[in-house]
């Protein structure tokens, strides 16, 4: 059985009526943005369910819209190796929230979530290994939020040798 | 997941058994382009001809009066995308504009040639210098005499 | 040492079997692995920062640094992109020159792969072949965009310029000798008995576990899915071209290595096919707010000269809107992640590069493995750094 996008998102509204908060149809892709609270059970869904069976997490994507609140959004990439299907789920973060995580239902997850706490600093709760990945560990600040300078906070800072601590 | 038509199924290629021919026809193998022309170049005493959109050091081009065919318009240093053109533009008595400036840092830029197709007059293209060294850093910063030109740099070896 | 003791080392950064500047902790008893952290960042340059703060054309040259093995994969991933945003369609021939570009990238991928796969394990021989035919793919790059590695051939609606007679003259060269080449490599390694035994049963890893760990492109075509997005979901003219997608059953270092070695022959099939049938026309798109005006209509006319300050300036009008569209890397899925904003830069750009995932899934595929086996896995999944730290 082949699904589209209607039938997905007729679906999903039909099992969460009240958490899925908008879609969005463009190019070709659906958008879901789902709420914060319903997404760990919406994800499961997504992946147990027979027909949608979207069992490859692609990629988990944060984005800053700076000024706006909330001011996060986490984007969920997901493919269905059956009939090849692609479904974005989007959800809208606030400061400081945490995101359940979903590693337990992909474990692609678990270095993409990693990397959307070090470089925007969303954090999500039980993940098993939430530490930075990319920058090093007692880097501050998530460079790829829209108020870190692109040069970076201590660009022009001399290096100071005392910092080095000998392990 | 197994039943599209396109899906080749490679996993009858695995081998068993063959254990000392295979090694053989591999040695042979080797054995055979022992004898075959080298396909190596002695650099720097033989050079390779490199193709003519190649994009090496640049050039400033000049017309038949020795005149900079730049106009200072400064659409090379906004597309640059290694921020590795400085330019000050000069206008004469005139009404004419030149640079008055025109730096480029050799070690920034990364010679994709963007400089060279969004130049409106022509005036700026990438020659196929691709070896120059020097002792300094300063000496990788191009001025204008310099950039007139590049082929001054071509490193000859010893 | 003594009965139960774990010892813990360190493999990289500087190790010449991690490709780069992979770090990984291994923890070992005896020599068989019991836990693997890898390490990475150590190349990573802030690309999608940097692609922040400029316009659409200049990232161009920073996505050739990605997988810089395969460069214009990455080229076609980002401009395709940006096309799937812009809702426009590129005319054919320079589809079909993408296509042409793309797969010799692909074969220069591999090239690069089963060279220094068969070096680690310790094969040297096959290494000095494939850079032989790498080194005739790289001097007709050079030809048709005048770089070797990094050529920013691609342009946004289009390329940067038509190819050369001298070109399909090297490449109906190059399509008649290479599968005398493939045939070579093939004797040096698939029936020999010291690559089976290290390459046979190593790193195994099953369907449903590779997909649940993200796995991409040939690694997870070698446990048995078909997901090629070339097939599943074609992007450009990939329609248009009758080749086979190769998957083995086993999913070990073995079954990876002759899918790409499969991969090496559809993609010269496709080559073929595409220069057989490569039709006439522009190169480029013929829309006056993305295509760049050529140097004589600009000289000639006014309307065109600020056309040209205007595009090259800004760049294209790339509407506001969020898009997800990938392309078959030679590493899998490489994924782009755009968010424009209706201005000049991109909002933001996310990469969906396939080694990172398959990185986070080494230890997976290493566990319970001696010491040795673990440059084998690293080599099969073949992990570019420049694209995993970005």
């Amino acid at each position: 059985m082949t699904m589209d996008n209607a039938k997905v998102l007729e679906q999903l509204k039909g099992e969460f009526a009240d958490a899925i908060v908008d879609d969005v149809d463009f190019r070709g892709d659906l958008t879901v943005v789902v709420s914060l609270e319903k997404l760990h059970d919406i994800m499961l869904y997504l992946h147990d369910d027979k027909a949608l069976h979207y069992d490859l997490l692609s990629d988990v994507v944060g984005i800053d819209k700076m000024p706006r609140e909330p001011r996060f959004e986490v984007a969920y990439v997901l493919h269905s190796m059956d009939d090849f299907r692609r479904l974005l789920v989007k959800v809208m973060v606030p400061i400081d929230v945490e995101v359940p995580t979903v590693t337990d239902i992909w474990n692609s997850a678990n270095w993409s979530e990693r990397e959307v706490y070090d470089l925007m600093g969303i954090t999500f709760s039980d993940h098993p290994d939430m530490r930075r990945l990319l920058m090093w560990d007692d880097f501050d600040g998530h460079p790829l939020r829209k108020d870190f300078p692109l040069k970076g906070k201590d660009f022009d800072k001399k290096w100071d040798p005392s910092t080095i601590q000998v392990l | 997941m197994g039943d599209k038509d396109y899906v080749l199924n490679i996993s009858d290629r695995r081998p068993e058994g063959k254990y000392i021919t295979p090694i053989l026809k591999g040695l042979a193998y080797t054995l055979k382009n022992f004898f075959t022309k080298p396909i190596t170049i002695k650099y720097p005493t033989e050079r390779r001809e490199v193709s003519d959109r190649w994009r090496g050091l640049h050039r400033l081009k000049v017309d038949d009066q020795g005149k900079l065919n730049c106009v200072a318009c400064g659409l090379c240093a906004k597309i640059c995308p290694s921020q590795a053109i400085t330019i000050v533009p000069y206008e004469d008595a005139g009404g004419t504009r030149y640079p008055k400036e025109f730096v480029i840092d050799e070690l920034r830029c990364i010679f994709c040639g963007f400089c060279q197709e969004a130049c409106p007059k022509d005036a700026i293209e990438l020659t196929k210098v691709y070896d120059f060294v020097d002792y300094q850093r300063e000496d990788f910063i191009f001025d204008i005499e310099k950039l007139k030109n590049p082929e001054k740099y071509i490193f000859a070896g010893k | 040492m003594a009965e139960g003791k774990i010892l813990t080392i360190n493999m990289g950064p500087h190790h010449p079997a991690t490709h780069g500047v992979l770090r990984l902790v291994l923890e070992l008893d005896g020599e068989t692995i019991v836990k693997v952290t890898p390490h990475i960042g150590h190349l990573h340059r802030g690309i999608e920062k940097i692609a922040e703060n400029m316009n659409y054309q200049q990232v161009i040259p920073l996505t050739d640094r990605f997988d810089y093995t395969a460069a214009t994969l990455c080229n076609e991933g980002y401009c395709t992109a940006v096309e799937k945003l812009l809702g426009i369609e590129v005319p054919k021939r320079a589809q079909y020159i993408r296509v042409i570009m793309g797969e010799l990238a692909r074969i220069m991928g591999h090239h690069l792969w089963i060279g220094s796969h068969a070096l680690d394990i310790g094969a040297m021989t096959v290494v000095f072949y494939t850079f032989r035919d790498r080194e005739m793919i790289m001097n007709m790059t050079e030809e048709v965009s005048g770089y070797r590695l990094t050529p920013s051939y691609l342009r946004i609606g289009g390329i940067a310029q038509d190819i050369t007679p001298q070109f399909i003259k090297d490449l109906r060269a190059f399509i008649k000798w290479f599968p005398t080449a493939l045939e070579g490599y093939n004797t040096l390694l698939t029936d020999n008995i010291i690559w089976r035994k290290r390459t046979m049963g190593i790193g195994k890893i099953s369907a449903k576990d590779a997909i649940n760990y993200g796995l991409t492109g040939p690694s997870l075509r070698g446990s048995g899915v078909a997901y090629d997005i070339r097939k599943t979901m074609p992007y450009g003219c990939y329609k248009d071209f009758d080749f086979k997608v190769p998957v083995g059953d086993n999913g070990d270092v073995y079954d990876r290595y002759l899918v790409r070695m499969e991969e090496f022959t559809q993609s010269l099939n496709i080559i073929e096919q595409a220069l057989e049938n490569l039709p006439e026309g522009p190169v480029n798109v013929d829309n006056p707010l993305i295509s760049n005006p050529d140097l004589g209509a600009v000289q000639e006319d006014i309307s065109a000269l600020i056309r040209r300050f205007k595009i090259q300036c800004q760049g294209p009008e790339v509407p506001s809107g969020e898009i997800y569209h990938s392309v078959e890397g030679s590493k899998g899925e490489l994924g782009f992640y755009l968010v424009g904003d209706g201005s000049e830069n991109p909002y933001r750009m996310k990469v969906r590069s396939p080694c990172f995932i398959l990185v986070s899934a080494l230890e997976k595929m290493m566990l319970g493995h001696m010491l040795a086996d673990a440059i084998s896995v690293i080599g099969s999944i073949d992990i570019v750094l420049g694209e995993i730290d970005r």
